[in-house]
């Protein structure tokens, strides 16, 4: 039985690899995109319940991508955690402010995403 | 005769008509005389003497009336008479003082000469008075003491008795006047005195007697008379006569007198007009001087402001600028120009001028003067105060065509006149006593508006004004000075601020390349340990490569850091080694296989089949290719190819990698070697790395002696070109010993540049250059190319032994066209240490003492070196042979070494960037050029040589500005026109060939006069340089440069035609189209050469 389907975003290879693997293990349903162009794409075909998003992507970065998301009414509901190697506050404060629910940075601990993940969903009540 | 005439005619006397005739005839006669002689003399004692005439002609006339009665009736004479007679006698006697006196006694300044009014005579004639009075007082006392002597008792009587007593005393005195008199009127004067004493004893005799006794005695009387009035008159004739010649003499006197004090005047008006004039030009003077030190008040108070105004200016080039005009306004000269001493050239820079037309202005700003000339021209005889004067005939100081030899100087004018007229030009040096006396530069001026101004004013001025602009010219100097110093700082600390900024850039990009690895790691990791009791062995498996992998990306990623920093900071030691380059490539091509395969790029190889060999560190070269490749596998697209060319040059190999990505962005290009130059884009995060990449690349090239640079294939791609050295000069180690004054790394590179250069130059495979250790008496090889190491460290060559010795010792030089063949060789394996048949053999020497020799073997594109590269070595060796002497003398870290070092340096930068073969091919053609233009075989060789070397400014002024397409900026511009003079500048060290100087300084002028630098037309270029325009201009069109399209020969020899006349001088241009068809089969077998090189392994990876 799914827990909810989950899009995750990341140009590494290894990461959706691994997210795909935990996530999965979790019972999650995942699908995955290597760029934002993709992303957005996924996202208005499978409707997932979270998206977990990279910053530092080629094409349209993490930011984008996010704002964009934001921008379409079949999108715009969809919690989005962004997962990057940009741990500034800076970067954070600009990816709260594109619409993130959350800001997870690399390296990251995949346990604590899951639960963060567990969490957001949890409070919908899926 | 005449007395005695008078004498017959007073004796026959009878009747007293006759005596009363004659005696009116000489009494007027006496009177006209009298008279005379007052109207003459202007005497005043003429009525005395009158008086005393007249009283003797009254007393005769009374004799004569009573005659009669004296004859008959003895009567007395009568009282009237006597008293006349007295009165004549006493005024006579008055009168005869005036003869007494000798000529000479005469006083000479009294106005009147014959003046006796002395007190002697006054006093003498009042005792005289006194006498006569007592002897009338006598006359008086005898008549009435002695009764009857006068007959009858009467007052008549008594009365005749004290006149006649009276008488006797004048008588007396008489006759002593006359015997004081003059000898010349004595006997005249007593005769006189005489005969009227006689005549009145007679008279008076005659009175005491009667009839014919008494009548005898009248008789006699009247003779008496007559003989005294022609003495009288005698003795006033001889008196008149005598006064006449003293009154002659005394106008002789007076006139002698008069001549002297004439000349006297006349001296002193002439002492009077000198004086005048004196005091005129005095006066005259002091005019001028005031007028003149109104002048200089009037100037220097113009000076004053022209001190003030350019004290205050900062600008170096506005300060001359203003001197100038200054110089032209105040000081009227209509042509100024300001030159400047550059430290450099040690020539004069034409930095401000005035008064120019538009003709001479190019000229004369691009005309450097260099100081050997500027001496020349000041001559001392010319000098006045610190200026000199030109009569130099050449216009306004255009530097004459041909080689600029020193200035032609009027002869026969040896002196300075005051004349502007004749001066053509005023030189006002501006002299610093600061920096230990030096001619900082000069002041030129001409054609000062007022001809008449003093020329000393006018030297004063300038050279007040020259002393007033050194001190602004220093001031501007120091002030630029700083003002640059603080520029440098301000870009130094801007550059520190982006450093900063990029070294931040930098850790956040490389935090992030960290990050990416570690993040895998961390993640798989923790998924493991959370699943370690239910994973599948698959799994975990697939997990570990993925630990396994990412680690050895970080440990990468660790390493490149760590290389990097290292090789910034010099730590690592590396070796040079033998590196076959084909090998390098196939490894590194290798080495990135994988990149390749998964965006599917074709990866081309155009090599050589010989492999290409340098001398460099293996592993460097390696990552140098690596790091290319990976470059360009990062930004060419999926499916795209990629080049990698590897060229075999004399001297250096070329690597060239092209990709078609999308090329570097304009702005990068400078920069995109810089450390820490990354990527902070979204673009280039696309392409991942640590954006260190071109940095290490840019290391390793620079270590290795290298050059490596980047440019945009538009529409295509970019191409990185790195040219490596093959650096196979080997340096005698005992040479980097040297007296431990060089250090080592700069004797190296010296010598290694020295005989790189030789081999480039002559196309040569091998080099070498030998030393003449003269106490040994032999040649020992410093450095060389292409040779074993055992042989450079240990051959000697003895003077005289061998072709070396023999060229050392002969100081001549050796071409061997065929070792077998020639009969001169005889020390063969002892001689031979090339692999080559043909041999070429120079001396270095300066001025007939021989230093070494250079050596080369082994030409690269032709079976022998030929009779024209022996003249080229000469003329190059030349150059050594200058360079040398420098090393020899140089005894401290002065800035000369280095220049010499640049100097080969660039030459050889310059060609190396030069893409091409062509060069050679074009130098065979200007040989063939030069004999069809009839130009020496001297003039033949110096151009090949020109040509050799004749862009080497570009290497300063940058590549990449003329690599850059399209049209280059106005700073651009300017810089790229710089070229021209910079070569020149950095020939410098090493030329002192005017004729090959020049040909570089002009190697840009178009025939029609719009080149650069000096903007020269036709006759004016030297000819070499208007041979490099157009060989130049067909190398550039024939050879592949990035700013233009590579043309076909046929092509380039009609841009050429096109441009004739007005690029190109028309008949250069004719006889070099000749020449390059004669040689057409060269260009062609270039051509079939680069075909064969295209045949070359195109290898796709997978």
């Amino acid at each position: 039985m799914s827990m909810g389907k989950i899009l995750v975003v990341d140009d590494e290879v290894y990461i959706l690899h691994i997210l795909d693997f935990s996530l999965g293990a979790e019972g999650f349903e995942v699908i995955t995109a290597n760029n934002g162009e993709l992303a957005i794409e996924k996202a208005k075909q499978e409707k997932p319940n979270l998206i977990v998003l990279d910053i530092m992507m080629p094409v349209l970065d993490g930011y984008e991508t996010c704002r964009r998301l934001k921008r379409e009414t079949e999108t715009k509901n969809i919690p989005v955690v962004l997962l990057t190697a940009k741990g500034r506050d800076v970067d954070k404060r600009l990816g709260y402010e594109v619409g993130a629910v959350d800001y997870i940075v690399k390296p990251f601990s995949p346990n604590r995403l899951i639960e963060r993940i567990q969490e957001i969903l949890g409070c919908r009540k899926v | 005769m005449e007395t005695v005439q008078f004498m017959q005619i007073a004796a026959n006397i009878e009747a007293p008509t006759t005596y009363m005739a004659l005696g009116s005839v000489l009494a007027v006669l006496m009177f006209l005389t009298l008279w005379r002689e007052m109207a003459t003399t202007n005497t005043s004692r003429f009525f005395p003497r009158s008086i005393a005439a007249l009283s003797f002609v009254a007393s005769r006339v009374l004799v004569i009336i009573f005659t009669a009665a004296l004859v008959d009736d003895h009567a007395p004479p009568p009282l009237l008479y006597v008293f006349l007679n007295l009165v004549c006698l006493y005024l006579a006697s008055g009168s005869i003082p005036y003869s007494t006196r000798t000529p000479e006694d005469w006083p000479v300044d009294s106005g009147l000469a014959l003046s006796p009014d002395e007190d002697g005579s006054r006093d003498s004639r009042r005792s005289f008075n006194y006498q006569v009075a007592i002897f009338g007082l006598l006359g008086a006392l005898v008549y009435i003491v002695v009764p009857r002597i006068g007959g009858d008792a009467s007052l008549g009587s008594f009365l005749n008795m004290v006149f006649m007593a009276a008488t006797i005393r004048v008588v007396i005195e008489l006759f002593r006047l006359s015997r004081m008199a003059r000898t010349e009127l004595r006997h005249t004067l007593l005769a006189l005195v005489g005969s009227l004493s006689l005549s009145w004893i007679l008279v008076v005799a005659a009175s005491a007697f009667k009839g014919t006794m008494a009548l005898h005695l009248l008789q006699g009387a009247r003779a008496a008379d007559i003989f005294a009035l022609v003495t009288g008159l005698f003795s006033l004739q001889s008196t008149y006569v005598i006064q006449g010649f003293q009154h002659r003499a005394a106008a002789d006197n007076n006139r002698e007198e008069a001549d002297k004090a004439k000349a006297e005047l006349k001296l002193m008006n002439e002492v009077a007009s000198d004086l005048y004039e004196d005091s005129s030009s005095m006066i005259q003077r002091q005019q001028d001087r005031f007028r003149g030190l109104m002048g200089r008040v009037d100037s220097l108070e113009k000076i004053l402001q022209i001190g003030i105004s350019i004290q205050q200016t900062k600008d170096l080039k506005e300060l001359l600028q203003m001197v100038s005009q200054l110089v032209h306004e105040e000081l009227g000269f209509r042509t100024v120009i300001m030159r400047l001493l550059n430290d450099r050239t040690q020539s004069f820079e034409t930095k401000a001028y005035v008064g120019l037309n538009a003709d001479a202005q190019g000229a004369v700003m691009n005309h450097r003067l260099p100081v050997a000339e500027y001496e020349q021209m000041i001559e001392p005889r010319f000098r006045i105060s610190r200026s000199y004067f030109l009569k130099n005939r050449t216009p306004v100081d255009t530097p004459p065509p041909g080689p600029p030899q020193e200035m032609e100087i009027a002869e026969g004018s040896a002196l300075v006149s005051d004349h502007w007229s004749e001066i053509d030009r005023l030189i006002v040096p501006l002299y610093d006593d600061t920096e230990g006396g030096q001619t900082v530069g000069y002041i030129s001026v001409e054609e000062p508006e007022n001809s008449d101004i003093s020329m000393v004013d006018a030297i004063d001025n300038l050279e007040s004004i020259a002393t007033l602009a050194v001190t602004a010219i220093r001031n501007a100097r120091y002030y630029e000075e700083v003002a640059e110093k603080n520029e440098k700082l301000r870009l130094y600390a801007e550059k520190l601020t982006n450093l900063n900024q990029m070294k931040s850039n930098f850790v956040a990009t490389v935090s992030h390349e960290f990050r990416t690895p570690l993040t895998s790691i961390k993640a798989y990791c923790e998924t493991l340990l959370k699943n370690a009791d239910n994973v599948d062995r698959n799994i975990l498996k697939e997990f570990l490569v993925v630990i396994d992998e990412e680690s050895d990306r970080l440990m990468a990623l660790i390493e490149d850091i760590l290389d990097f920093s290292q090789m910034e900071s010099g730590a690592i030691k590396f070796e040079r080694a033998p590196c076959n380059m084909n090998e390098t490539v196939e490894l590194a091509t290798a080495e990135l296989n994988r990149n390749f395969e998964r965006k599917q790029i074709t990866v081309h190889h155009v090599m050589p089949d010989t492999p290409v060999r340098v001398r460099a560190e293996r592993e460097l070269m390696k990552q140098l290719l690596v790091n290319l490749l990976h470059n360009a596998s990062k930004f060419t697209p999926d499916k795209g190819d990629v080049w990698i060319r590897l060229e075999d040059e004399t001297v250096s190999a070329r690597i060239i990698v092209e990709d078609n990505g999308i090329g570097v962005p304009e702005g990068e290009i400078e920069n995109i070697f810089d450390h820490f130059h990354q990527v902070d884009s979204g673009a280039t995060r696309e392409y991942g790395g640590t954006g260190m990449g071109l940095a290490i690349c840019k290391n390793i090239v620079d270590w290795h002696d290298g050059k490596i640079w980047v440019e945009n294939l538009p529409g295509r791609g970019a191409r990185f070109v790195v040219v490596i050295p093959k650096k196979q000069v080997i340096v005698r180690n005992h040479v980097l010993n040297l007296e431990g004054t060089l250090r080592r790394f700069e004797v190296e590179r010296y010598l290694e540049v020295l005989v790189e250069m030789v081999a480039e130059l002559m196309n040569a495979k091998n080099a070498s250059l030998m030393m003449l250790d003269s106490t040994a008496g032999e040649l020992r090889i410093e450095s060389a190319l292409g040779m074993d190491h055992e042989v450079v460290e240990h051959a000697r060559v003895k003077l005289g032994e061998g072709i070396s010795g023999r060229v050392a010792q002969e100081n001549r030089s050796y071409l061997v066209e065929d070792i077998d063949r020639d009969t001169r060789v005889q020390m063969r394996n002892n001689d031979y240490i090339y692999d080559s048949r043909s041999f070429l053999s120079v001396p270095i020497a300066i001025e007939g003492e021989v230093l070494g020799v250079i050596n080369v073997a082994n030409p690269a594109l032709k079976e022998t070196f030929e009779q024209s590269d022996c003249q080229l070595l000469e003329m190059f060796a030349g150059r050594m042979a200058l360079a040398l002497s420098k090393l020899s003398s140089f005894t401290d870290s002065s800035g000369e070494f280095e220049s010499v070092r640049v100097a080969f340096k660039s030459m050889l930068d310059a060609r190396r960037y030069i893409d091409d073969n062509s060069a050679t091919n074009i130098a065979t053609v200007l040989k063939d050029v030069a004999r069809r233009m009839g130009l020496t075989v001297e003039e033949g060789t110096t151009l090949r040589y020109v040509f050799a070397v004749y862009d080497l400014g570009l290497a300063h002024v940058g590549y990449n500005i003329i690599k850059q397409p399209g049209q280059l900026s106005a700073a651009e511009r300017k810089s790229v026109e710089q070229h021209t003079i910079i070569g020149t500048d950095m020939l410098k060290p090493i030329e002192m060939s005017t004729t090959v100087r020049d040909a570089v300084l002009y190697h840009h002028e178009n025939f029609d006069g719009s080149g650069y630098p000096g903007r020269l037309a036709g006759e004016e270029i030297p000819v070499l340089a208007r041979i490099i325009r157009v060989a130049d201009t067909f190398r550039a069109l024939v050879s592949h440069r990035p700013y233009q399209k590579q043309y076909s020969v046929k092509e380039a020899t009609d841009v050429l035609r096109q441009r004739s006349g007005s690029y190109f001088d028309p008949a250069i241009v004719r006889v070099f189209v000749e020449s390059v068809k004669a040689n057409a089969d060269l260009f062609e077998k270039k051509r079939r050469k680069g075909v064969a090189k295209k045949k070359a392994v195109a290898e796709t990876v997978k």
